[in-house]
């Protein structure tokens, strides 16, 4: 599997009488961009606004994050707006640098449990920007509004369905016949044998509606472990739906830009070979599956002769264990392990850091705590919403969006957790 | 801290119960939940222990 | 810098294991290794007192021990207690640990030193100290001196402490964000590399264990024993009256299940916001088994089902919130004479 991708980097939007790329200046043809999301009727309203980098502004209610590509001679996203066929081999498009952002005011119809639309806030300055993946992102906005006799099954559709179209639109549209920035090319080549083969065991979370992972358009709430080819995930092939856990989900812009699988491929070669994914689920609710999923992954992390593998999860609490008991059958079976984990630890830094252990997990990269409390500061722009909702164990309480905002800790920050080592937050020993 | 009788239950969303098994049998399940954990309680231990519960629909 | 020095009955120069009885004394000047240390320090700090007490005593009789440590701190109010090297002995571990615990207490700077599986330092109440990680014997001594000279000095001076790596003590328990200069995703492929090489790696995150705690007697007339209830799983009465948090626990509750045959789905709802609520919505029975109970209870299996159900949100709670929900609840069962207790958890 051969994928060329061709990058048409962005460093600048605005809105504009037809969408094209001037330079790397991305124009927007807002009308058009709306028209083309209400295609689907579940929509009934969709305002698109810009959001630089830097800006004195908040995005909330935030569902999902897409990177803009289009796969030259159809089928992007298969499984949402293409036919279902294996991605990652022909060309692709992507606006490198912008990001199509999905924000919508969903349901709130229980009193918690764990498939919750819950409140995701992206802060696009100060120091928690650090920790937002649109912080560095030219982010093109879909406020939508929702009809509102849609089951959550539909919401939770009609929200992704409309951030991949919007997505493929504006890649299309802005680079179709036009010459990329740069060509990578990412194939899985013969390497020299005698280098260490690196598998990466890649856990999402799955478990429903505003929970779950989306593999070519389904959900993976019933995946045993598989192995997919990485190119599979830089094209599409994942969507991530996990608007429950703000700061423990992998939003699907950093999934096509799987920091390990570029990092993999970078040494492809030189110092190692990459062996392949192993994709898997965390968080199943029976201690059976749990130990289905470790002996699958690390039966399938060996089938690709793997002398090492990182392992990456999704989530918290219980779905910790899938991976450990992974990483400890795969390091029983002689395969060295590094695991890549973000803690609690307490508001003061003095609590356990994690919820499980396993002895053989004796190489661990931290991204961070989630649990310091935090203030969000007063801003001038908030996009998404004027209000925000916490809080639904009571029903959900409203707050301004524009701030000041105190959390009790970071759950409800976007993307923060850096699952799969996106930022350069850490821990240590103090 | 580990804690050191416990009773391997069905699973997260229902730990003493099993909602697959017919409705008029369900409280059969958390019956012999509740008397195993009984049982445990009247149980000597030294250290962390896992009991299991002997009823089909235990699993 | 004036710094005292807590050493045991051997080290004290007192004798072996017959004298580990001892209690707490304290002399004038340094005695044993701490000469070695007032050797490094050069004239820069000295010790103006040296705390001994028997292994047995300060393992057993920690009261006394504090007490008289208190004492001792207070009077000589030094810029830094060291206590130890202790390597491997846990009970010289353990006192070690105490004087390190009393001197925090009174704000006096401490710095200790065992081998890093010294059983004193998994015990919960040792957790953020400042040690020095040693051999396994007292052929480390030579090597962990000077150590433990540097640190105590920075700190009797009054310096902010480093980061673990920085000051070379063990991690304590205590943990604090940084920004690196590469993703997580390069260090990890980075330490990976290292690991398949063969080369030396160094975890971000040491592995923890947890502890353990003495089981309590078995249940001896189960016909006569008083049992409650507790859950981590979120069940409140309808409307979440208390407001109970989804995550990250601050708070228990105690809701009354007298005279109740079951839990109803109209009056008990799920609010635990990490497991999926269906099954827990139709029946909160699932998660708290009380319809189970109370048929046992008029069979005359148990004595009696307390009146009162305990309540919180496991998912995301601290440990150390979780201990004192814990020692509360426990409170308050001793209080209501309950025998034994089933905690459902998800």
């Amino acid at each position: 599997m051969r994928l060329e991708r061709r990058s048409f980097p962005v460093t600048a939007a605005a809105l504009g009488t037809r969408t094209r790329l001037d330079g790397t200046r991305l124009e927007v043809d807002r009308a058009e961009l709306a028209d083309l999301v209400r295609t689907d009727d579940r929509v009934t309203r969709c305002e698109v606004e810009l959001v630089a980098p830097g800006e004195d502004a908040r995005i909330v209610h935030v569902c999902d994050t897409v990177e803009p590509q289009w796969r030259a001679g159809g089928g992007t996203f298969p499984g949402w707006i293409s036919p279902i066929r294996t991605a990652g081999s022909g060309v692709t498009h992507r606006l490198a640098g912008a990001g199509v952002t999905v924000c919508a005011e969903l349901p709130w119809r229980r009193t918690g449990g764990i498939q919750t639309p819950r409140e995701n806030i992206a802060e696009m300055r100060g120091p928690l920007a650090a920790l937002n993946p649109l912080a560095r992102l030219q982010n093109i906005v879909l406020v939508l509004t929702l009809r509102d006799d849609l089951p959550d099954e539909e919401c939770d559709r009609a929200v992704h369905l409309a951030e991949t179209r919007a997505a493929e639109h504006l890649a299309r549209a802005a680079t179709e016949g036009a010459e990329p920035a740069t060509t990578d090319v990412r194939e899985l080549v013969d390497v020299d044998p005698s280098l260490p083969r690196v598998a990466y065991v890649y856990q999402i979370t799955s478990q429903g509606p505003y929970a779950g992972t989306f593999y070519y358009g389904g959900y993976l709430d019933r995946l045993m472990p598989t192995i997919v080819h990485p190119n599979e995930i830089l094209d599409g092939a994942l969507v991530d739906g996990n608007i429950a856990g703000p700061w423990i989900r992998t939003p699907t812009t950093v999934h096509q830009n799987n920091p390990i699988i570029e990092g993999l491929y970078r040494d492809h070669g030189k110092g190692l070979a990459f062996a392949g994914v192993v994709l898997t689920r965390g968080h199943y609710y029976g201690m059976d599956d749990k130990f289905r999923v470790a002996q699958q992954a690390s039966k399938l992390a060996r089938w690709l002769r793997a002398d090492g593998a990182i392992l990456t999860w999704e989530n918290a609490g219980n779905g910790i264990m899938e991976c450990l008991y992974t990483l400890q059958e795969c390091e029983r079976a002689g395969i060295k392990t590094v695991f890549v984990t973000w803690e609690h630890g307490g508001a003061a830094g003095d609590d356990t850091p994690l919820q499980f252990y396993v002895p053989e997990a004796d190489a661990i990269v931290s991204t961070g705590s989630m649990d310091e409390p935090v203030v969000l500061p007063e801003v001038a722009r908030v996009v998404g919403s004027d209000t925000i909702r916490l809080d639904p164990q009571v029903g959900g309480v409203r707050h301004p969006a524009r701030g000041p905002i105190t959390l009790d800790w970071r759950l409800e920050l976007y993307g923060g957790a850096a699952h799969v080592g996106e930022h350069r937050y850490g821990r240590v020993d103090a | 801290m580990r804690a050191n009788r416990i009773v391997a239950g069905v699973r997260i969303p229902h730990p003493v119960s099993n909602p697959a098994v017919a409705k008029d049998r369900e409280i059969e399940v958390r019956t012999a939940f509740a008397k195993r954990a009984l049982e445990v309680l009247a149980t000597p231990v030294e250290g962390p222990t896992v009991f299991t519960v002997d009823h089909p629909g235990a699993r | 810098m004036r710094a005292v020095h807590y050493l045991n009955q051997f080290f004290g120069g007192i004798g072996g294991e017959e004298h580990a009885d001892r209690p707490v004394e304290v002399k004038d000047g340094p005695i044993g290794p701490g000469r070695a240390l007032e050797g490094e320090w050069q004239g820069a700090a000295r010790i103006v007192a040296t705390i001994i007490a028997g292994d047995n005593y300060a393992s057993t009789r920690t009261e006394e021990t504090e007490a008289a440590l208190r004492t001792a701190l207070e009077g000589h109010r030094p810029d830094v207690l060291v206590a130890g090297p202790a390597f491997n002995a846990g009970r010289y571990g353990m006192g070690c640990l105490t004087a390190c615990r009393v001197a925090a207490s009174l704000g006096i700077p401490h710095v200790a030193a065992m081998f890093p599986q010294n059983p004193a330092l998994a015990m919960h109440e040792n957790r953020g100290l400042v040690v020095l990680p040693t051999a396994e014997t007292a052929i480390g001594m030579r090597k962990v001196i000077p150590q433990v000279a540097r640190l105590a000095l920075k700190l009797g001076h009054g310096e902010l402490l480093g980061t673990a790596a920085e000051d070379g003590f063990l991690p304590r328990g205590i943990r604090r964000d940084v920004m690196h200069e590469e993703t997580g995703a390069e260090r990890a492929i980075a330490m990976l590399k290292r690991k398949l090489a063969g080369q030396p790696y160094r975890t971000e995150l040491p592995v923890e264990a947890f502890d353990s705690v003495e089981p309590a007697p078995p249940l001896r007339e189960l016909g006569r024993a008083r049992v409650a209830l507790i859950t981590t799983g979120g069940i409140v009465p309808h409307g979440n009256p208390d407001r109970l948090k989804e995550y990250n626990s601050v708070a228990w509750k105690a809701y009354s299940i007298a005279g109740l045959d079951d839990l109803a789905s109209d009056a008990w709802q799920p609010i635990h916001g990490g497991y999926d609520s269906t099954w827990a919505r139709e029946d909160p029975d699932r998660v708290v088994p009380v319809d189970a109970l109370r048929a046992l209870e008029r069979r005359g299996e148990l004595g009696a089902l307390d009146d009162r159900m305990y309540v919180t949100v496991g998912v995301g709670t601290p440990v150390a919130n979780a201990r004192r929900f814990g020692q509360e609840i426990a409170r308050d069962l001793r209080e209501r004479k309950v025998d034994g207790v089933i905690l459902t958890a998800t």
